[in-house]
């Protein structure tokens, strides 16, 4: 089966080996557009669809041709409590390091 | 239409998630070994392709079984490593995030900002797709440990698309 990833980190699955990566500057949590914008999110999912069966080289990463009408450092992606390991770090920052490099306790 | 991914593109998607985010992002994106990159050519034009997809979003149909929380909030190294299944046909009010990690108000709105299952089929109808699959995916994104991940729910999923003869997949992750 062919595959594309559109992914708001693209250069982190590109890292991955992903085959076909579209990047989009669009904030975390709301890849495809914003709530209620069947518009915009249809032309992305054209746009990244297309590039699924465009793309010709292994590895290839665009950019889709979209903005969010806002700097995306101001838009808040993350709602609610803090997930579990941002309070489990902020108790113990020394485990921050492991987070980092990958050296994940059981 | 598409253009070149540039440094500004990176600066702008990397500020945006915060200064610990970005740390981990950027270590484990240098960390990720270089290795081989699979390729399977799209053989058919996309107006005869059945195309499925899978969001990270942590989404379970209404009487599903939800994502493991309880178990992360015990140990928060941990992720839930399954999958769920959702029909072609499951629209916003149908499903639930179950994800720690994410503004879960927006599928709840709008699952299409997630899982553009909506959106797909409008593009059936259009004929610019094939078809939407009869099944597509979700995972819950945040997984430290991949190895029942990669060695269990992945080949599951795949078995499934293949029973169903999917041609192309889009991976959403959020």
């Amino acid at each position: 089966m062919a595959t594309a990833a559109l992914s708001t980190l693209p250069d982190f699955t590109r890292a991955t080996g992903a085959p076909r990566v579209a990047g989009i500057v669009y904030p975390m949590g709301q890849p495809m557009g914003a709530p209620g914008d069947a518009e915009g999110q249809r032309e992305v999912l054209k746009a990244a669809l297309r590039f699924l069966a465009e793309a010709s080289t292994p590895g290839e990463l665009v950019r889709m041709p979209f903005d969010w009408p806002e700097p995306l450092h101001k838009v808040k992606w993350k709602g609610g409590a803090p997930p579990p390991i941002a309070d489990h770090i902020k108790r113990r920052p020394w485990l921050f390091p492991r987070l980092v490099s990958g050296d994940i306790p059981d | 239409m598409s253009t070149l991914w540039t440094e500004a593109d990176r600066d702008a998607t990397l500020k945006a998630i915060g200064f610990a985010n970005r740390q981990i992002v950027t270590a484990w994106t240098e960390r990720e070994p270089s290795r081989e990159i699979p390729w399977t050519p799209l053989e058919k034009p996309l107006s005869a392709c059945r195309v499925a997809l899978v969001s990270t979003a942590a989404l379970a149909v209404d009487g599903d079984e939800p994502f493991d929380q309880e178990g992360e909030r015990r140990n928060p190294w941990w992720g839930d490593p399954s999958f769920r299944v959702l029909p072609r046909d499951t629209r916003t009010g149908g499903a639930v995030s179950w994800h720690l990690h994410i503004d879960t108000s927006v599928p709840a709105r709008d699952l299409d900002s997630v899982l553009p299952l909506a959106r797909l089929a409008e593009l059936e109808s259009e004929g610019f797709v094939g078809s939407s699959a009869p099944s597509h995916y979700s995972f819950m994104g945040y997984i430290l440990k991949e190895k029942e991940l990669l060695e269990s729910s992945v080949p599951a999923m795949i078995a499934q698309m293949k029973r169903e003869e999917v041609d192309a997949v889009l991976l959403v992750p959020v």
